[in-house]
């Protein structure tokens, strides 16, 4: 909070002119009626000597919560988070702790640059008695990142309006919103098959969820057929319902010899990482009833395990995971990877399956495989573990690089989820496939 | 974070508005013109705020812009002297200007379309005025129209001249109407041949009228043929067909012309153009054909209305096209200060209307109006930078309470000085001629003193 600074707005020179104008004109064109009336600006010149500065006292709380009711800013610990494009409502409270009625009390809310007020507006103008209060509610559309709330700004006008008092009120409660991707929110992707399933799709057919209305055809079913629509135009209208089709999901783990970099020392490296969260995802979809295969890349080959749901492919997916986990097993050779290699890996792929790719992203093989596989017109899911935390100029570096490659494979159409080495999978990972997209 | 807009709160426009009714009021009571001035006033914002609609309401308000034009003009000029012809037109600008305050400032497409409109009207205009005066010189519309139909000459060779002009402004009109205009693109090639044949015959008529003319000078065979011509040369119907066929394709032509030039110079899909044109062409010429049309008006007056809005229209379209220009910069004055400027300037006129005071009718009438819109300019004023500062700290949906505190606040201030302004005018009624202007002007001077002293005390 910055201390209150009293500006004056107002000294009455306008009135004084307007009186010294009109005096002259009056006596210029002989009219004493002018002269009378250029007393009337003065009212306004001793208005504005009367003005004084404002004793104004504000309390100001804000408090956040992303509009779908899922977090409160008043629940949750640290900062309040959420996905890119959700929409957070802002209640900022403004109350009167003086003992002196604020007249004219204007408030800005510090809203962060990078996020848009999408309604309401973080201004206002209110007339407060003491201890009454007025609320601020708006709403701004996530964007990525972590966005802080400044100070909001207050001014304070008297009653001739010709003094203000302006200050930066220190806001309480919620300040912060934390817009980084976590590993549950990454969501089934587009990609379905023919079978019936439950990933809801943008086709019509049978299912749950209205999809449209369209002309009667000879064979539909008769609980199809839109009987109300008949009985107003004697037109026979057949209801379609969003399709649900099925889907099949392949963890692409990146075991090359690049990935056993970790962030210092004391960390686990980057593949290790891959598989714990490779493992933990394998589960949750089989779990929902997708059925989910892996892929292992290494240096010179691919480990497959199809997919299924079944205890023989649980079984074979915990062991290619144990294995990953133990790089010491394994002889790492230096290999350079080309295009033939996405297209092996793509014949390992069930048509329409959707791939969860779990790379660290610390070389450029990694985007040439996201943009080979949307190339092909597979949904891709990344997972990243970060490896470049340290803060020698060399790791500040790759993780620049890093970053660019990561912007290049959302440009490329995947969805990326950039994972901290100080989040915690195990504690986050409640629900990895939560929601589902759309074909 | 949604950056607040420039428009002033509802509730400050609203009590600008009622500062401007009350002011209009005042100045009404002073001299009764201004009633029907702030009519006309508010019948120009209307116009202009039906030039933002669609191509209907765009034909309407060139229509209707040179009517109230020369409704305005009418009511200044009854005024019957220059101060009551100020007056009026402080009226006409404070109602107009109020319904900018209220309604929003009109957008620069709107400004643009009036400034064409009135430029087309005041051309229109100054035609009609010319014919006006014609009638006037001629004595009458009778003899203007027969002169305008032998115009080419009487006998065989003015009509034939009659024909040759007529064929020409078809042709004319025919080669400048855009074929876009009368075809779609699917059958363009058609419609081309089509208006080339047009021509040709166009073409080859006129030759054959001229060979006649040849043969009439030349060949002493062809005056066999002047017991038949004689009679159709020397018919009044015939020489009006040929007029009304002249004068339409001068006037197809013409509008064609402006059409091209329009087209090519404008960015968008839609131009007002056609609606702009014939709106202001109608709105000139159907109060011109009823004013002449009576027959009671004298032709000097109509010629003189007309002239003078003429003159309006394109001082008017040099006004729109200045404020369109700074509207687009930005450095458009707020219609607050030019509110609070045009209810300054009537209680000015109402105030200098009066040399002597004294205690009678007149002078409370004057006195009224001078400081009753004095002080409403001083409140829209006042109240107009509140809002306008409001507006962009806040933005236009700031809440009713604070402008209410401050509107009465402002108000208070603008009125309290009624009553003591009355009561000095008084004491100098009374004590006139012992208390002269300049003395007068020593007691203003006295009492800004005593407030100047104040306020540096307070400092």
């Amino acid at each position: 909070m910055t201390g209150p600074t009293a500006d004056r707005l107002d000294g009455g020179e306008w009135a004084v002119a307007a009186t010294l104008s009109l005096a002259g004109l009056g006596i210029a064109v002989g009219s004493q009626l002018l002269v009378a009336a250029a007393t009337l600006p003065l009212w306004y010149v001793a208005a504005a000597v009367l003005g004084t500065e404002p004793e104004a006292m504000v309390r100001v709380q804000r408090r956040l919560s992303v509009s779908d009711g899922s977090t409160d800013g008043t629940a949750a610990e640290g900062p309040i988070s959420g996905a890119p494009g959700d929409t957070v409502t802002v209640r900022t409270i403004v109350r009167n702790t003086g003992s002196e009625t604020l007249l004219d009390l204007r408030v800005v809310d510090g809203v962060p640059d990078a996020l848009p007020v999408v309604s309401g507006s973080p201004r206002a103008c209110e007339t407060l008695e003491p201890l009454e209060e007025t609320t601020l509610e708006y709403e701004v559309e996530l964007r990525r990142g972590e966005h802080a709330f400044d100070d909001a700004t207050v001014r304070a006008r008297d009653l001739t309006g010709t003094v203000a008092e302006t200050w930066a009120a220190s806001v309480a409660g919620d300040g912060a919103i934390d817009c980084s991707r976590v590993v549950e929110t990454v969501p089934l992707g587009d990609g379905t098959n023919d079978y019936a399933g439950d990933v809801p799709t943008d086709e019509g057919g049978t299912g749950l969820e209205f999809h449209s209305v369209r002309e009667y055809e000879p064979g539909d079913p008769v609980g199809a057929i839109d009987w109300r629509r008949y009985a107003n135009t004697r037109e026979l209208a057949t209801v379609e319902y969003r399709a649900e089709r099925s889907t099949r999901i392949v963890c692409v783990v990146d075991a090359r010899s690049s990935q056993f970099r970790a962030a210092t020392s004391t960390n686990v490296p980057a593949v290790v990482r891959s598989a714990h969260a490779a493992e933990r995802t394998f589960e949750t979809l089989v779990g929902a009833g997708h059925p989910t295969g892996a892929i292992a890349i290494h240096d010179n080959d691919l480990t497959t395990v199809p997919p299924g749901t079944d205890p023989a492919t649980r079984r074979e997916v915990t062991g290619l995971v144990d294995e990953l986990r133990e790089p010491a097993n394994t002889i790492h050779l230096s290999y350079s990877r080309t295009e033939t290699d996405v297209a092996a890996l793509a014949g390992r792929l069930p048509g329409e399956a959707q791939v969860y790719l779990f790379s660290s992203f610390i070389d450029d093989e990694p985007i040439e495989l996201v943009e080979g596989l949307r190339a092909r017109g597979y949904a891709v899911r990344v997972v990243s573990p970060d490896v470049t935390a340290a803060d020698d100029v060399a790791t500040r570096l790759a993780a620049l690089e890093r970053g660019t490659r990561l912007a290049r494979a959302r440009a490329a159409g995947a969805r990326v989820l950039d994972w901290d080495r100080d989040e915690s999978l195990g504690v986050r990972l409640r629900n990895a496939t939560g929601e589902v997209g759309r074909r | 974070m949604s950056a607040p807009d420039d428009r002033v709160p509802s509730t400050t426009r609203w009590g600008i508005a009622l500062a401007a009714l009350v002011g209009t009021v005042a100045l009404a009571v002073h001299d009764p013109m201004v009633a029907p001035a702030a009519l006309v006033g508010t019948g120009v914002a209307a116009t202009i705020g039906l030039f933002a609609g669609p191509h209907r309401r765009i034909s309407a308000a060139a229509m209707l812009l040179p009517t109230v034009v020369l409704g305005g003009v009418a009511v200044v000029g009854l005024g019957g002297g220059p101060i009551r012809a100020l007056t009026s037109a402080v009226g006409i600008l404070v109602a107009s200007v109020t319904c900018s305050v209220v309604r929003g400032r009109p957008t620069p497409s709107a400004l643009r379309r009036t400034g064409e409109a009135a430029l087309c009207s005041a051309v229109v205009a100054g035609g009609a005025a010319l014919l006006a005066f014609g009638i006037d010189a001629l004595s009458g519309p009778a003899p203007m129209i027969d002169a305008i139909l032998w115009l080419t000459g009487e006998g065989v060779s003015g009509l034939l001249v009659g024909l040759v002009v007529t064929i020409a402004a078809i042709a004319c009109a025919l080669l400048f109407v855009p074929l876009a205009a009368v075809t779609v693109p699917s059958r363009g090639d058609s419609a081309h041949k089509a208006r080339n044949a047009l021509l040709l015959a166009a073409g080859i008529a006129i030759s054959i009228v001229v060979a006649i003319a040849v043969l009439t000078v030349l060949s002493p065979l062809i005056a066999l043929f002047e017991p038949v011509l004689e009679p159709i040369a020397a018919s009044t119907f015939v020489r009006g067909l040929l007029t009304i066929a002249t004068g339409s394709a001068v006037a197809v032509a013409v509008l064609a012309l402006v059409v091209r030039k329009s087209w090519l110079e404008t960015d968008g899909y839609r131009n007002p153009t056609v609606p702009i044109v014939v709106g202001s062409v109608l709105g000139i010429t159907l109060p011109f054909v009823g004013v002449t049309g009576v027959g009671s008006f004298d032709p000097a007056v109509v010629a003189a209305l007309f002239a003078a809005a003429a003159v309006v229209l394109g001082v008017g379209w040099l006004a729109a096209w200045l404020y369109e220009g700074a509207v687009v910069r930005g450095e458009a004055p707020g219609p607050e200060l030019v509110l609070a400027a045009g209810l300054a300037g009537g209680s000015i006129v109402a105030g200098a209307s009066v040399e002597t005071v004294a205690l009678e009718r007149e002078t409370i009438r004057a006195g009224t109006a001078t400081f009753v819109a004095l002080a409403a300019a001083l409140f829209t004023y006042d109240v107009g930078r509140y809002g306008r500062t409001l507006a962009t700290e806040v933005g236009a949906d700031a809440s009713r309470r604070p402008q209410v505190v401050r509107l009465g606040w402002s108000g208070t201030v603008a009125v309290v000085g009624i009553p003591i302004a009355i009561l000095g005018l008084a004491g100098a009624a009374v004590l006139a001629p012992t208390l002269s202007v300049p003395a007068t002007a020593g007691v203003i001077v006295a009492v800004t003193a005593t407030v100047g002293g104040t306020w540096l005390l307070f400092r």
